[in-house]
């Protein structure tokens, strides 16, 4: 089913691989008498949601003409972008240079080689702020091509066009009714915006809530330093609640998700999880919360999260860029 | 004197530019011998060049952050896009802790960055060394 | 039902020097109106005179602003952590 939306090129979305995801529903982590269904995206190409948002802003970029033919392209990513975007270029023909911080886990790091990027490394402790700023300043000075996923409408457009009918129609499938909710991380912000915006045109009651990792790990208050303000993805006014979660709620909540539901999902699955239970748990009976699982959990068994006790894991990661 | 990595001059300069000409803004987080640790940049949400409010749930982020590590936050940076690196009135007036180290990033001309204390409506200098280290 | 409250540095002096105080109550209204009676002057940041809460003075209720949740009526309960921030504004 092609779906053009916000200038998204569905189809072409298909072409680079893009896949309709499961819906699955949580049985024993949903509080009793809700249901929490979860996207499992772990089933993209390259085992994440950003295949999502790769493929979209590839798309738009050879539709506007800023990829016409071969071309170098250069984007921050702490990794699951990075990962996305090298295994479409590498299939297309581009040459593709990441920037990351240098604190993610070796299999990232050796996925992007596996499809051909080149990294840079900036400093952990600049997070993902580090990288933008500084892949935005190299792409001024060379003149590579940069897909600016933080502001790139085609990040948001994906999931408009995408996983929001995507849920729409695995909900009608299963009976359900309107969802309450849609819980879900955020990174960039493409996957709440976009899957809100559809959501909401269908559900116009439905709460759209945020689950956010502490500061540090996300943009904040960045503009474009291109000429003319190009507003970011991320829009406050348009949540309905936003979520702090800390490494320890959410690793707790991921290996539950592991031990209980068998779903051998990432950190960020973890803390979405959590956000939905929160939300679950306060919304009446019978209700319906709907949440997305980024990735799985192999980028991430060197770091230990899934050995030892749940405290130990956190430490494990404490210095980590995880999200 | 307070003491910091060069890396944190850098992030709040390149804060500065990049939301110029609003006000930029963020909070220091500070380790246990004072030294600052973390600048960490953040939304102004009045989107003003004249004035700031850090978005609230930012700041609150940026407090879970930093006592994640052990720090406090200790300070707050913000820009003047057409003045100079010197606590205005404004910024006096609203002030919110007397322990707070007010770094002001002047724009005016070539950026000028600025460390201050505010005590009791008194402004006093507090000079910072950045410092560049060789990486671990 | 006892919730603890997080106080910001410069409000610690209106708590005793206290960073961490524990207040009863069912919901953040009631818990501030006993924080009023047992600190006065801590609990004259608090209100404004509307009744509300002063329009600089943000609450988190684990994790979770309480404009996004039920204000003042927010419910609170034992291990509550209730975290005050005053606005950080200038010019």
């Amino acid at each position: 089913m092609t779906i053009a939306r916000a200038g998204v090129d569905a189809g072409r979305m298909r072409q680079l691989g893009v896949v309709e995801t499961p819906l699955v529903r949580l049985d024993r982590i949903s509080p009793p008498g809700r249901r929490i269904y979860a996207k499992a995206e772990w089933h993209q190409p390259t085992g994440s949601v950003k295949d999502r948002i790769a493929a979209a802003m590839v798309a738009a970029a050879e539709a506007d003409g800023s990829l016409a033919g071969p071309a170098d392209i250069v984007e921050p990513s702490s990794g699951n972008t990075g990962i996305a975007l090298a295994r479409i270029a590498r299939m297309l023909g581009h040459r593709f240079s990441v920037l990351i911080p240098d604190n993610v886990s070796h299999e990232r790091l050796e996925l992007l080689e596996a499809f051909g990027a080149a990294v840079e490394f900036t400093p952990g402790a600049e997070g993902s702020n580090g990288a933008v700023r500084r892949a935005e300043l190299r792409a001024a000075q060379t003149g590579e091509v940069m897909l600016h996923q933080y502001e790139n409408a085609a990040n948001p457009g994906a999931h408009e066009a995408t996983t929001g009918p995507e849920i729409e129609w695995q909900l009608e499938e299963l009976g359900e009714g309107a969802p309450s909710a849609f819980v879900a991380t955020l990174g960039t912000g493409g996957t709440i915006m976009g899957v809100g915006r559809a959501l909401r045109r269908s559900f116009p009651a439905i709460e759209i809530v945020a689950a956010e990792p502490p500061a540090g790990e996300t943009i904040s208050g960045l503009r474009s330093m291109a000429d003319g303000y190009i507003p970011p993805v991320f829009d406050p006014t348009a949540l309905d609640g936003r979520v702090l979660v800390r490494s320890g709620p959410s690793i707790a909540m991921m290996r539950r998700l592991v031990d209980e539901e068998g779903l051998f999902v990432g950190p960020s699955s973890g803390a979405a999880v959590h956000a939905a239970v929160r939300r679950a748990a306060a919304l009446p009976d019978g209700s319906v919360v709907v949440t997305l699982l980024p990735d799985a959990g192999w980028k991430y068994l060197s770091t230990g999260v899934y050995s030892g006790s749940v405290d130990e894991a956190v430490e494990a990661v404490a210095d980590s860029t995880l999200w | 004197m307070i003491r910091a990595d060069h890396q944190i001059l850098e992030a709040m300069l390149s804060h500065a530019e990049n939301c110029h000409p609003e006000e930029s803004c963020g909070l220091l987080a500070m380790d246990e011998s004072g030294r600052i640790r973390m600048a960490y940049p953040l939304t102004n949400s009045l989107r003003s060049s004249t004035n700031y409010t850090i978005e609230p749930h930012e700041h609150f982020k940026a407090l879970r952050h930093a006592e994640a590590q052990g720090w406090e936050i200790g300070g707050v940076f913000h820009s003047h896009p057409h003045s100079a690196a010197h606590p205005s009135p404004t910024d006096v007036r609203l002030a919110p802790d007397p322990e707070w180290l007010y770094v002001v990033i002047g724009m005016e001309d070539r950026p000028v960055v600025r460390g201050f204390r505010i005590i009791q409506g008194q402004i006093h200098d507090e000079p910072i060394t950045f410092e560049k280290r060789t990486r671990q | 039902m006892s919730a603890t409250i997080n106080l910001p540095t410069i409000l610690r002096g209106h708590a005793g020097g206290s960073r961490t105080i524990e207040v009863t109550g069912s919901t953040v209204g009631e818990v501030f109106d006993h924080v009023s009676r047992d600190f006065p002057k801590l609990g004259e940041q608090l209100s404004s005179p509307d009744g509300g809460l002063p329009v600089f003075m943000n609450v988190f209720v684990d994790d979770e602003d309480i404009r996004y949740l039920a204000g003042l009526d927010t419910t609170v309960d034992d291990h509550t952590e209730i975290t005050i921030l005053p606005a950080v504004a200038g010019g």
